[in-house]
């Protein structure tokens, strides 16, 4: 029959063409070699005591595709190594709060440390993330990490006040979290972004933050068309509540609605914020001096009472990521209607850049009643700062309004921030004209379209912030030592930022928590991992571990 | 009539009892924990206490089924969103009406441009453009509604710029009520494409079934009689044969409006559209159960009332009924 | 019956077509190792740079995706996938469906009116919302697609059975077996089910395509396996990335791919309709 003899043709012509035209095309997942192929245990291993299959937590595609494309990568090479990994991806702040709160149902999982000004310093990163203290609910220190000897290097540099033996100090942390793998850096973000330069101008960008940062909220100006700067967004906020905050995308917000003591210029120098003066008296006190005539957005003034109610009553009640500078301080005492005095617990070297220019002044006449103020969405939010809310339509927009007679006396008339749920979406806002800027940053294939856009100014900054995978210590296996390291050396990280960021990111390495961005912070004598898979069998061999004819991984017999 | 209505109604939420049964079960059988249905592990001690009590959670499981009925009738709490941290039924509100008027649109827009074409085709019996309407509706019946949205995007929304690419409405738009919200031009630009596509996937449906019922219409004697007796055939047939021959079409629109609306879960998610499906979608990624669960039940629901007014509509059109 | 069938079918054009196209995909499915060029998962460098967003070409004949993989490797594996699901689905769904209908419908009474019911009340449950929350709650896997879909698309297959079955219980070659003494099973399995399978078979071909594009939505909303390659999951991955601009031919080929093959059974469905449903043949 015709027919048949037809696809018999087709058939042979596909099979034949298969094989041709492959000579310029290599292939990237390596083949195993025989040497490299696990040991198999002479006899069959107790089934008690194979690794479970173990849940990795990622993001969406659509939300951040580098971060889940990363988890399969990973799942990949911990395959091989005999580690079946289930990857689940879910909406971020899931991912967050699994892993922050009690009682931390989860074994490994993807995550990102956005720009922000208040990572500049190294103090968040080295004592917030990883000293034992942190380690508790919502606490920063999700990981588990408790380590005295880590605490106590932690510690010193925390009070050090003199730079370069501050700096020796954090060298040493570098080196210990890095010979305990105490979590794994993927890629330094630097970050791209794009606006509309028709529409816009003064817009600047922070080291290491990008765009998104008070110079540029208050400092724009509209040049064409209505007076109000649109931003669009991936996601939404998740609630307005300053002292529970751990979403980026809250913080920002926040940080316009709320004004706190200090603030950060574009070359991430300590200026003045609600506070016009300040004074460091010694080791431990700080006096600050607030400008007079400041008012919340209700009409209610602000005085150094606010300030220190909101320091004081935070300590007992918990703040979010900023909660460790809450806690460092002993008392806040009000020397008059506009000065007032920190008296620290100790001397802290991270908390002018990380604590007084993070922690929100919040209304005293406002908090001092509430019952549960940590689980309030506070979706009428009254601060101090050069913008107040407009309204929140949950998951369309927000909108922000201008406070003219603000102290930074912001351009723009009003921000609105508009949640599209696709990068396509995303991309169309800006080049109809809908959007302005996009928030946080553009991915290379949306780069690639905007460059061609005669509108469109596209920045690029080296960012602070990186993304991470991160596993729970507290339980099997990442609880052992040797089985992190035998990690360490079983992923390939370079090729992993070079796939999944396309060319836009550093590669990051396991314990490297500081990015080489800040460049007097950061150890490159602490990379010590390179890929090696044959010595992460090796690793796992001298731990005891076995496997099995399946290639599958063993614990160690008790 | 009425009791035909009531009788409707009863079976519908003997229905939908039976399914918030199975979805409950379903929520709490499934996963390692069973409490994780309704009790966010981040919440404090004294909330998760609060919700256990109004929950019954340790209570055994039939007990919790019957609160959890008890609430959403009597207080229309289908329980708190882990994610948004609100009450269900206050993130899905306004999504349903979202989500039926898109569906109504899409289901009027293929069920009277199908019967017209259908109608056509019968008339035209054996074209070209006869043919050409089969395989047509054909094709879309086969593409995935997804991927017939994403071309179109790609073509009218982005290539030709005539319609918007997503959403429901412009950002910033300013609307005092509900009327001035759902008839602006702005909402109707958009619902033009997702409507369109969801249209184009059931449009084969009504189209053949008319066309088939039609022909044989044509054949039957009433017809030939009527025109041995000198009326013009095109008045007969559209005068007289189309209301029997439109029987079958609405019988096929209780299925439609079932896969339409279930459906619209595809269509929803492609253009960003905030309805009932694009909700459920986002509540399943989140693993917030509260409100898949609450999703679920709407939509189930809203496919009975559909399903209800289709009977209605029925029988109108053959008053032969009779209604038991 | 079987031999009907194939009479008919290659007198008829589109149906004709149909099996072709049928033949094609399932050739393309079991072959598929060998027609793929690359591995789908691979990231693929051209000349030592990754080949990101490549449009068709001799190396690439459906072009790359954003993280470099070949299209034309994914649409050939994915075609198994499309298979594998269609076909099990549908095999399972005729074996509850058409078992439930002939119980249904030949015991009548009691049992008859439980079972309606049930399927009553599964033509309450949406479909896609269903299948979303069970693999959610579930693992997404290939298997739990397919028993998601199958869990509820049986109730088709009961509903046309039982009526089928209905009107054969009171044909005479039932009552003259009852008479001679053959036992209930005997007669629903040697004597009515004969006359149900073309009927139910039909209704499988329904069921096959229904599961293909089940499983290609579901996938695309992300809740399909992410370690196996379908064709959801490469549109998931056009979406997701924004590639609907730049990329037509990562939309095109994976669409198409799901378009012929759910065409190709329609077109035998249809066919076979004719056959099994001769008073449509009047309609022609």
């Amino acid at each position: 029959m015709v027919k048949r003899l037809f696809v018999w043709t087709l058939l042979t012509a596909v099979l034949l063409s298969g094989c041709a035209g492959q000579g310029r095309v290599t292939q990237d997942q390596p083949v195993s070699q025989p040497e490299d192929t696990p040991p198999v245990a002479a006899e069959p291993p107790d089934p008690a005591r194979r690794i479970p299959t173990l849940t990795f937590l990622t993001t969406t595609p659509e939300y951040d595709a580098p971060r889940y494309e990363a988890a399969l990568y990973i799942k990949r090479a911990m395959a091989e190594l005999g580690v079946d990994l289930d990857v689940r991806p879910t909406d971020q702040k899931v991912v967050t709060d699994t892993s922050r709160t009690a009682p931390w149902e989860w074994d490994i999982a993807a995550f990102s440390w956005g720009n922000n000004a208040d990572r500049v310093d190294p103090g968040f990163y080295i004592w917030d993330q990883f000293h034992s203290s942190n380690i508790k609910d919502q606490g920063n220190n999700r990981v588990g990490y408790s380590n005295p000897e880590y605490d106590r290097i932690a510690d010193a540099q925390k009070r050090a006040m003199d730079q370069e033996e501050r700096r020796a100090l954090v060298f040493q942390a570098q080196e210990s979290l890095a010979r305990d793998v105490a979590m794994f850096p993927l890629w330094y973000n630097d970050l791209d972004q794009v606006y509309n330069k028709k529409r816009l101008e003064g817009v600047v960008s922070q080291g290491g933050v990008g765009l998104f940062n008070w110079i540029t909220m208050t400092g724009v100006r509209i040049k064409t068309g209505e007076n109000i700067l649109r931003v669009a967004h991936r996601q939404d906020l998740d609630h307005l509540n300053p002292l529970s905050t751990v979403q980026a995308t809250d913080r920002q917000i926040l940080r316009f609605i709320y004004d706190s003591l200090l603030r950060w210029d574009e070359n991430n120098q300590l200026i003045p914020g609600a506070a016009e003066s300040w004074n460091i008296i010694d080791d431990t006190t700080v006096e600050f001096r607030l400008r007079p005539g400041q008012k919340f957005h209700d009409g209610h003034p602000l005085t150094a009472e606010d300030v220190a109610f909101t320091w004081e009553w935070g300590k007992q009640v918990g703040f979010g990521t900023e909660d460790p500078y809450v806690q460092g301080v002993e008392r806040v005492e009000v020397v008059d209607e506009l000065t007032l005095r920190f008296h620290l617990i100790q001397p802290d070297s991270s908390i002018a850049s990380s604590g007084f220019t993070a922690v929100p002044i919040l209304p005293k006449h406002i908090w001092e009643s509430q019952e549960d103020p940590r689980s309030l969405t506070n979706e009428q939010p009254i601060g101090s700062g050069p913008f107040k809310l407009a309204y929140w339509r949950r998951g369309e927009e927000i909108r922000l309004d201008a406070v003219k007679d603000h102290y930074l006396q912001p351009k723009v008339d009003a921000i609105i921030q508009i949640v599209y749920a696709n990068p396509d979406a995303l991309l169309g806002a800006m080049e109809l004209g809908q959007a302005d800027m996009i928030n946080p940053g553009i991915s290379p294939e949306q780069k690639a379209a905007l460059e061609k856009n005669p509108d469109m100014e596209i920045v690029r900054t080296v960012g602070i912030g990186y993304g991470y995978v991160a596993v729970n210590m507290r339980r099997q296996p990442w609880s052992d030592l040797a089985f992190r390291q035998a990690m360490a050396y079983a992923i390939n990280f370079e090729e992993l930022a070079e796939v999944v960021k396309q060319g836009t990111a550093r590669a990051g390495a396991p314990g490297m928590v500081i990015s080489p961005t800040n460049k007097y912070y950061y150890n490159e004598n602490a990379l010590i991992y390179n890929y090696d898979p044959a010595k992460a069998r090796q690793i796992l061999r001298d731990a005891g571990y076995e496997w099995d004819q399946d290639g599958r991984l063993y614990y160690p017999k008790q | 009539m009425w009791r035909f209505v009531i009788r409707r109604c009863g079976q519908a939420l003997v229905t939908l009892l039976l399914l918030s049964a199975i979805v409950f079960f379903m929520f709490r059988l499934l996963p390692a924990d069973p409490t994780a249905a309704m009790v966010d592990a981040a919440l404090s001690p004294e909330q998760i206490a609060e919700l256990k009590a109004e929950f019954g959670l340790d209570k055994p499981l039939a007990v919790q089924y019957g609160l959890y009925l008890k609430n959403i009738l009597l207080k229309g709490d289908f329980g708190t969103s882990f994610f948004y941290k609100q009450p269900a039924l206050k993130i899905l509100g306004d999504k349903i009406l979202n989500t039926l008027i898109l569906s109504l649109a899409a289901i009027l827009v293929a069920y009277t441009v199908g019967s017209i074409l259908g109608a056509l085709m019968a008339w035209y019996r054996g074209s070209a453009g006869e043919v050409a309407g089969i395989v047509v509706g054909l094709v879309f019946r086969a593409a995935p509604e997804f991927w017939v949205g994403m071309v179109f995007v790609m073509l009218f929304a982005y290539g030709l710029g005539w319609l918007p690419h997503s959403g429901m409405r412009e950002a910033g738009y300013v609307a005092e009520s509900l009327a001035a919200k759902y008839l602006s031009l702005d909402f109707l630009r958009h619902l033009i494409l997702p409507a369109t596509v969801a249209a184009l996937h059931m449009l084969s449906t009504p189209m053949l079934l008319l066309r088939n019922a039609m022909l044989e219409v044509r054949r039957e004697e009433y017809v030939e009689l009527a025109h041995a007796k000198g009326l013009p055939l095109r008045r007969i047939i559209f005068r007289h044969a189309a209301r029997n021959a439109m029987l079958p079409v609405v019988t096929s629109l209780a299925t439609a409006i079932g896969r339409s609306v279930g459906g619209m879960v595809l269509v929803e998610y492609v253009f960003s559209w905030p309805g009932l499906g694009r909700e459920i979608v986002l509540a399943a990624t989140r693993y917030d159960f509260p409100v898949a669960q609450a999703a679920f039940l709407m939509i189930a629901g809203l496919i009975m009332v559909m399903n209800i007014l289709a009977d209605l509509l029925y029988g109108y059109l053959d008053p032969r009924i009779v209604y038991k | 019956m079987l031999r009907q069938i194939w009479q008919h079918l290659r007198r008829d054009p589109l149906g004709l077509t149909g099996v072709g196209l049928l033949t094609f995909f399932v050739l393309v499915a079991i072959f598929a190792p060998v027609i793929a060029p690359y591995d789908p998962e691979a990231i693929l460098r051209l000349d030592g740079e990754i080949a990101r967003l490549h449009p068709p070409s001799r190396e690439f004949w459906f072009g790359t995706t954003n993280m470099g993989r070949d299209i034309f490797s994914g649409v050939v594996l994915g075609s198994r996938i499309a298979l594998k699901v269609g076909i099990l689905a549908a095999l399972l769904v005729t074996f509850v469906g058409t078992n439930v209908g002939l119980i249904a419908g030949y015991y009548g009474g009691i049992v008859d009116t439980l079972l309606m019911r049930l399927v009553d009340l599964l033509y309450g449950i949406p479909f896609i919302p269903f299948v979303i929350v069970l693999v959610s709650l579930l693992k997404p896997s290939v298997t739990n697609i397919i028993l998601a879909v199958s869990a509820l698309t049986w109730r088709s297959v009961a509903r046309i059975v039982r009526s089928q079955v209905l009107t054969l219980s009171q044909r005479p070659f039932v009552k003259a077996a009852r008479v001679a003494g053959a036992s209930d099973l005997r007669i629903i399995y040697r004597h009515i089910l004969p006359n149900v399978l073309p009927i139910a078979m039909l209704e499988m071909s329904f069921v096959v395509s229904w599961a293909i594009v089940s499983e290609a939505s579901v996938s695309f909303i992300g809740f399909g396996d992410p370690t196996v390659p379908s064709w959801g999951k490469l549109l998931n991955g056009a979406f997701v990335a924004g590639a609907v601009r730049f990329a037509p031919w990562w939309v095109a080929f994976p669409g198409l791919a799901i378009v012929l093959l759910v065409l190709a059974v329609f077109f035998i469905t249809r066919s076979l309709e004719t056959v099994i449903n001769p008073r449509l043949k009047g309609g022609e």
